[in-house]
């Protein structure tokens, strides 16, 4: 059985993002996978929500966050913002450990069981220190979503962007 | 057999990669073991498990209730430490499978 790829596009990437909290950066990002239709309003709030009490901070070599929360969610995705500055993410761990994260990756799963070989690659991509520091420096959209395909292959489909969405 | 809970804040994602490498670490060591996933809502009430690894807080004065060992599985997500943590996980199992025995 084929496994259900995360969709991906130059719309839902928010590069060069100014932000002040997680909660603003979860919401861009939010409103992105909403206008596509991907997901009901009700997935932003789940989102935030979830992000407080279980945050999803990743102590990686550069420190990125996964947001990510079952339901509400039709089509699998991935949106990712990489923003000028950090901004902070609580530590998943749940120590209260503050992270200055410059990568926000939010997920949209619908199939974990089928989609394990997707997160796998991704976790294990974004272990290496060179790949994050990639995805860093990343400067246009093209670029961003070759880089991404290439740590995800398969797991990930990169459609083209709809014309006149502005999100 | 021995029973492994694996638990993470939704328990979907953090839960899916940790279980396929908790596959691996124990097909090495040659050990079986039944993997069941769990949100760490739910592991201060799990009764019918060996082991408890977590990928979040459950809170330091959050005990399960059948006093299982609760190990916290971060390494496998982030790769800082994990090399360790593969040695530590199998050496646990034994540890526990032996005083199971007695």
């Amino acid at each position: 059985m084929a496994a259900v790829q995360l969709h991906t596009d130059a719309d839902l990437l928010a590069l060069s993002l100014e932000a002040e909290n997680s909660e603003q950066v979860i919401r861009t990002l939010g409103k992105k996978v909403l206008a596509k239709g991907y997901i009901d309003e009700e997935f932003i709030e789940n989102l935030l929500a979830r992000e407080k009490e279980f945050p999803t901070g990743l102590e990686t070599v550069y420190p990125i966050a996964i947001p990510h929360v079952g339901g509400h969610c039709h089509q699998s995705f991935l949106a990712v913002a990489v923003l000028k500055n950090p901004v902070t993410f609580m530590a998943m761990e749940g120590t209260g450990k503050e992270l200055p994260v410059r990568c926000v990756f939010l997920f949209g799963i619908t199939d974990p069981e089928n989609q394990v070989e997707v997160l796998k690659k991704f976790i294990f991509a974004f272990r290496e220190e060179e790949n994050l520091k990639k995805i860093h420096e990343v400067t246009d959209e093209k670029e961003a979503l070759k880089i991404l395909k290439m740590l995800l292959e398969d797991g990930l489909v990169v459609d083209a962007p709809a014309k006149g969405v502005n999100a | 057999m021995f029973r492994i809970v694996i638990a993470c804040g939704g328990g979907i994602f953090t839960t899916s990669v940790v279980t396929e490498q908790v596959k691996e670490i124990l097909k090495k060591a040659k050990i079986q073991a039944t993997i069941t996933p769990a949100k760490l809502t739910e592991i201060a009430s799990i009764a019918d498990a060996d082991l408890i690894i977590v990928t979040g807080k459950f809170g330091t004065d959050t005990k399960n209730v059948a006093d299982i060992p609760i190990i916290v599985g971060m390494s496998l997500l982030t790769g800082v430490g994990a090399d360790e943590f593969k040695v530590e996980l199998v050496e646990k199992i034994k540890e526990i499978q032996a005083k199971g025995a007695n």
